[in-house]
């Protein structure tokens, strides 16, 4: 029973870790791309997460420690993902400064949002996160990450009927 | 906790993503979260609630780490959909520059983009999702958008961070 409870809190302890954590890691250091720092916080949290979970076991003498260990490994990691997104939603979702510019009382919501600061400001990024670069007034594609994601999606939209 | 908690997780998860793309195949519902709240968490929510109630073959606790398993995997599905359901200016840019020959010039990099299509379509997908609706002085938040705008703006503010730049 207290095994069991435990397995059930420890996840609201990693999500409020990661919180604390990322707010830490974005003082510490400013100049990060954002996406960059909240997924080395998340992948770095691997070690503690599990450290913490078999610290708050061991006492309880658990038989199975593997399928407890996998139960961990796949809660923290997709609380983990489901994290980068909620961040990358207040970084870089349309919808979200929308929302926040109406609920401002910026205009009507759309009046400074301009495509071509938009297209801007992701070309910014994606050379931050050193997936594109610039030489000669021309980008080209420099990591291979983001474009095997971005490839990879648009193969799953079909599968949807997209 | 054996694995079979985490198999059941992954076979409920599994299970509701196969009646999804079902769904989406036969009728694409309109917006975005409601339709996968209900696919993805109410609908398996129920589920475990039903099988402890009329079906109880694990402890009601047993079925709850079951559902963490599902909810982690639901998280992670949730929040990549947006990504498969609408163009993502970047994963665009990235896709075009990659099929050029020799890359791409800002000016040819927002050619990549229809007219309207990188806010118009995102004030409509907000109506359809109940977030905004037309008032007299131009778009006004219903409670869930303000609620929705409320809790970002905190949470920026919470990490030292402006507002994002979209």
């Amino acid at each position: 029973m207290e095994i069991k409870l435990t397995l059930l809190a420890l996840p609201l302890l990693y999500l409020l870790g990661l919180l604390l954590t990322h707010a830490l890691a974005v003082r510490a250091w400013p100049k990060v791309s954002g996406q960059k720092l909240v997924l080395l916080v998340i992948l770095s949290g691997n070690f503690p997460s599990l450290g913490l979970g078999i610290f708050l076991l061991w006492p309880l003498r658990l038989e199975g420690w593997l399928p407890v260990l996998a139960y961990l490994v796949v809660v923290y990691n997709g609380l983990g993902y489901g994290y980068f997104h909620f961040f990358n939603l207040s970084e870089t979702a349309r919808r979200i400064r929308l929302l926040i510019e109406v609920y401002q009382g910026v205009g009507a919501g759309t009046e400074k949002y301009q495509p071509e600061s938009m297209v801007k400001n992701r070309i910014d990024r994606l050379v931050a996160m050193g997936q594109l670069e610039e030489g000669q007034g021309k980008y080209r594609v420099k990591g291979r990450l983001l474009l095997n994601a971005a490839l990879v999606l648009e193969l799953y939209k079909k599968l949807l009927g997209f | 906790m054996t694995f079979a908690q985490i198999g059941f997780g992954f076979f409920v998860f599994a299970t509701f993503w196969i009646l999804h793309l079902l769904w989406w195949r036969l009728c694409r519902p309109k917006g975005e979260i409601r339709p996968l709240v209900l696919a993805f968490l109410v609908a398996p929510g129920l589920l475990f609630l039903g099988i402890n109630r009329f079906y109880p073959f694990w402890g009601t606790l047993d079925l709850a780490l079951a559902f963490f398993v599902h909810l982690a995997l639901a998280v992670v599905y949730i929040q990549t959909y947006p990504a498969i359901a609408s163009t993502i200016p970047s994963f665009r840019i990235l896709i075009g520059v990659h099929a050029s020959k020799g890359g791409l010039s800002v000016p040819e990099i927002e050619g990549l983009f229809a007219q309207g299509e990188l806010i118009g379509s995102r004030v409509e997908l907000l109506g359809e999702d109940g977030l905004v609706r037309s008032g007299e002085k131009g778009l006004e938040l219903s409670s869930f958008g303000r609620l929705l705008a409320v809790v970002f703006l905190t949470y920026r503010r919470f990490l030292g961070l402006q507002r994002g730049q979209g």
